[in-house]
């Protein structure tokens, strides 16, 4: 199917197409490592096993495993089309969708953002990174409790997915104005991915203003 | 036509400033400059001398009216550059600046809500622009090195207060945050407070650049 696509694209997709022959059509694309060497967040891939017992079809891991290299590499145009091509192949994997939903997110477009992590949401209602990017969309578009509700689901589900205690952190200290709780995510953030010298930083500053709220606190007692 | 109807039967107000919201309506389309202002300022007038007519109703068409009168006024104060002699510039600068002032914060007590948060984010910019002027304004030609070294210092410490009250200013908006308010206002304030304190407003959410797994 892949291949009959790729022939029939229009002249537009001239340097596109070229890139499928090559790395899909071809089945000449980068391999895993590469993609897993790729640029990857410290904290990400919480997700667990790929579900013991159903088997993945040697082609669907393929198309999708040169989906994520392109990612991986950065060739966002390139990512989506394939991602868009694999989950019409095969629906029912929710990490292809939430990689959708992560494109679209950085493309800023909300409406396309939501239908892909409601598609990934319904395969796995409890998948962390799909929560995740429903968390983030649900904070930019001023929705602070629903964003998170989302997030404490990631972390109830999965309890080291450390991303979503990051943005924990980020969502009481900014937009919620609770300072413990931010404390308390960012702490746990940092004590599942190691150091992380910036978030040290905000760790040190969250404790000084807390400890000047309490003395101002006790100067009011 | 309209306009006799308001002058022949301004009450009850309730429906005379809908009359007259119309009117604005109308000058705004017509590109007509100083028929939109005199109506935008006629709306002020009414809601204040409305006694016990006065509505949520005047006030809100009052209020987003103020703001509107408020352009003019900043933009004057915005053009103004602190060249030499400084003297000069920087008098009639501030006295921009109280204008300025003056029109936002009328703005602001009027309460409502996003005018309250469009007015706060102005008066933010207007004492930030006011510290950045500060900073970039003219140097005099006459002095040495040292002298120089020292007029910048007096020069970062007399801007730096105007800076601090723009993060207060920021600050209250996104303080409204929490209690769900969260307008273009508001989050241009986050922004420009993660320019002015990126330490501890620079905090972006963090993504995976992409997920590998299938499931």
């Amino acid at each position: 199917m892949l291949l009959r696509r790729c022939t029939n694209r229009t002249p537009l997709a001239g340097a596109l197409l070229t890139l499928l022959v090559l790395a899909g059509c071809g089945g000449a694309g980068p391999t895993r490592d590469a993609a897993e060497a790729g640029r990857q967040v410290p904290g990400a891939t919480p997700i667990t096993g790929e579900a013991a017992g159903r088997a993945i079809p040697s082609r669907a891991r393929t198309l999708h495993e040169q989906a994520t290299a392109a990612m991986a590499a950065g060739d966002i145009v390139d990512a989506e089309l394939r991602f868009k091509e694999f989950v019409l192949m095969y629906p029912d994997y929710p990490g292809a969708h939430v990689n959708l939903a992560i494109i679209h997110a950085n493309n800023e477009n909300d409406e396309a953002t939501r239908a892909a992590v409601d598609a990934a949401l319904a395969l796995n209602p409890d998948h962390p990174a799909a929560l995740n990017q429903l968390g983030m969309l649900l904070r930019r578009n001023g929705n602070f409790l629903e964003a998170e509700a989302a997030y404490m689901k990631a972390v109830t589900v999965s309890p080291d997915y450390a991303l979503a205690h990051y943005n924990l952190g980020v969502l009481n200290e900014l937009y919620l104005q609770r300072l413990e709780s931010a404390l308390q995510h960012f702490e746990t953030y940092q004590r599942l991915v190691g150091e992380d010298k910036q978030v040290e930083k905000w760790i040190a500053d969250l404790k000084r203003r807390i400890a000047a709220t309490q003395r101002t606190a006790n100067v009011a007692e | 036509m309209l306009n006799n109807i308001i002058a022949r039967y301004p009450n009850p107000i309730s429906e005379s400033i809908e009359a007259r919201a119309r009117l604005l309506e109308m000058a705004e389309q017509s590109g007509n400059e100083q028929e939109r202002l005199a109506r935008l300022e006629e709306l002020v007038r009414v809601d204040a001398t409305a006694g016990a007519q006065r509505s949520d109703r005047t006030r809100y068409l009052a209020a987003t009216a103020s703001l509107e009168l408020a352009e003019p006024v900043r933009k004057r104060f915005e053009v103004i550059k602190l060249t030499q002699p400084l003297a000069d510039s920087l008098a009639l600068k501030k006295d921009l600046m109280e204008d300025v002032i003056n029109v936002y914060t009328g703005a602001a007590d009027y309460g409502v809500a996003e005018v309250t948060t469009a007015a706060t984010f102005r008066l933010g910019e207007v004492y930030e622009q006011f510290s950045a002027d500060l900073m970039e304004s003219d140097r005099p030609t006459s002095l040495e090195a040292d002298a120089l070294e020292q007029y910048e210092i007096l020069l970062e410490e007399q801007a730096f207060p105007f800076e601090e009250k723009a993060i207060d200013l920021y600050k209250a908006n996104t303080d409204r945050a929490a209690d769900g308010v969260y307008d273009d206002w508001v989050k241009k304030s986050f922004n420009r407070l993660a320019g002015l304190m990126p330490a501890r407003y620079a905090k972006k959410e963090r993504s995976e650049d992409v997920v590998t797994a299938l499931y």
